[in-house]
């Protein structure tokens, strides 16, 4: 059994593009061969039944509630997909009392035994399914099952965009949690996304400023930028951007793309032997 | 006294150095059911410096199987220390299991009435906090089949106990509420004692600890 490593999309603030990007770069793992699962656990807002075009019948709310097990909860999109790994995703329900009931019907006891429900059931995702990466998207900002899933992942990638209020709240976010979670093993860098004022043709000119920019990020925010997306128009005003990295692989979108996936990797794999050794 | 278990395990320390890691490890290895002699425990505070004080603790040193020596600062200075460690190789039968802190030279000459031990050609095993000690100690015992064939079955709780540490349980993982086949890491956190299933469990608990403090679990 492999080292199962869990990976967190997150962002202080909401439309920064969380689910559009863990999507993709879980899709990306699956396409090179990695077992991957991909959970919606934005149990405030859910979108990956939209973006995935899915009626799903049993929910990660169910599974949170202990009336279902993770091999119910999880669909299975390989083959559909024609990827060359496993490509499990698991849904939560936007119905409206199932987002209400989260955090609004339940009591802390309840909140505790979903939270060990679903520390179980990642262990069946190694166990059961040989999962080698597990991606969780998570719900924008500091917000109760933000922090739980953030707890329980091992790398996180905070999403931001270029504005003033996005990158003041990460910086807090960072000093909030950030750094509580990091003393206990979690790892945690930047990506920027919709980078603004680059073009295609004009990337090399570009990529100076870039650089500027994400070096005084860094200074600002305090985390180190891993990656960074430029704003591409026909990305940004898709209606429905589906799967871009996979279905148009020559896309410099999905190049950037796949440059985080290995950055991502690259460091996962890193971390994760050293913390294996200690 | 008359239907009282005997001691499985004694343990021998000097107060100022190495009372914490003492006390931390009795908790433990009661909690995993090692019936486990320390004397600031298991002997009345009135009985201090009294013949009763000394009866009780040579009773409990002639049934423990295991003599486990802590070797913290100055513990080879303290005259009770020395006396302890004299009478439990007179038994002649008794398992010596010595910890050494890691701030501490492995090379240690004792001075037993006249006769020396060079402590440095013993199996020592360092350690550097109280969680690790717990750790090795518990895992040294697991390996020693001999000594305990049986596995160990923790003590009877008093009501008090009971509601104090109901977390902590050793067959059931504090994080994922799995049932621990193996053996359990056991982790004091916040001065109380968890048991885990394995290292991932452990960091994500304490991950849920330093995020929402003691509210969690």
């Amino acid at each position: 059994m492999g080292l199962l490593k869990t990976v967190a999309l997150h962002s202080y603030k909401g439309g920064t593009g969380k689910t559009t990007l863990i999507s993709n770069i879980a899709a990306l793992y699956a396409k090179n061969g990695f077992n991957v699962a991909l959970l919606d656990f934005d149990l405030y807002a859910p979108s990956l039944s939209s973006y995935f075009k899915k009626k799903p019948s049993v929910f990660i709310n169910d599974l949170l509630s202990g009336q279902a097990k993770i091999s119910d909860v999880v669909y299975d999109l390989t083959s559909e997909l024609g990827l060359n790994g496993k490509f499990l995703v698991g849904f939560s329900s936007s119905r409206k009392e199932d987002v209400n009931e989260i955090d609004m019907k339940h009591d802390s006891k309840w909140q505790i035994e979903a939270v060990k429900r679903f520390i179980k059931a990642k262990q069946e995702l190694n166990t059961q399914f040989k999962i080698d990466y597990l991606f969780l998207d998570t719900s924008p900002g500091i917000r109760y099952w933000s922090i739980n899933t953030l707890a329980t992942s091992d790398y996180i990638f905070l999403l931001l965009k270029d504005s003033d209020m996005d990158i003041e709240g990460t910086r807090k976010m960072i000093i909030d949690i950030y750094d509580s979670l990091s003393r206990y093993g979690a790892k945690y860098y930047a990506i920027l996304n919709k980078v603004p004022g680059e073009t295609v043709k004009e990337e090399s000119m570009q990529i100076k400023d870039e650089k500027a920019w994400i070096s005084e990020l860094e200074r600002v925010v305090g985390a180190d930028v891993v990656g960074s997306i430029p704003c591409f128009c026909d990305i940004q005003f898709s209606r429905h951007e589906f799967l871009f990295s996979i279905r148009q692989p020559s896309h410099p979108f999905s190049t950037r793309l796949e440059k985080i996936a290995e950055t991502i990797k690259k460091l996962s794999e890193t971390t994760k032997k050293n913390d294996s050794q200690q | 006294m008359g239907n009282r278990r005997p001691f499985d395990i004694f343990l021998c320390h000097k107060k100022s150095s190495g009372k914490d890691f003492a006390d931390h490890l009795k908790l433990g290895l009661e909690e995993l059911g090692y019936h486990t002699f320390l004397d600031s425990k298991d002997i009345p505070k009135m009985t201090d410096g009294t013949e009763e004080w000394i009866q009780i603790r040579d009773q409990a040193l002639s049934e423990s199987k295991v003599f486990i020596l802590l070797i913290t600062p100055g513990f080879n200075l303290s005259a009770e220390v020395l006396k302890e460690i004299r009478s439990a190789r007179e038994f002649g039968d008794k398992k010596f299991l010595y910890f050494r802190h890691r701030d501490l030279g492995r090379k240690i000459v004792l001075d037993l009435e006249g006769k020396k031990i060079d402590l440095g050609r013993q199996e020592q095993v360092s350690f550097e906090n109280k969680e690790e000690l717990l750790r090795l100690a518990h895992g040294i015992l697991i390996q020693n089949k001999d000594l305990f064939p049986v596995p160990a079955s923790p003590p009877e709780k008093t009501e008090a106990q009971k509601g104090q540490n109901q977390e902590s349980k050793v067959s059931i993982c504090a994080m994922c509420s799995k049932q621990i086949k193996d053996q359990p890491i056991v982790e004091t956190i916040d001065n109380r004692l968890y048991s885990f299933d394995c290292p991932d469990c452990v960091r994500t608990f304490k991950k849920f600890r330093s995020v929402y403090g003691d509210s969690f679990p």
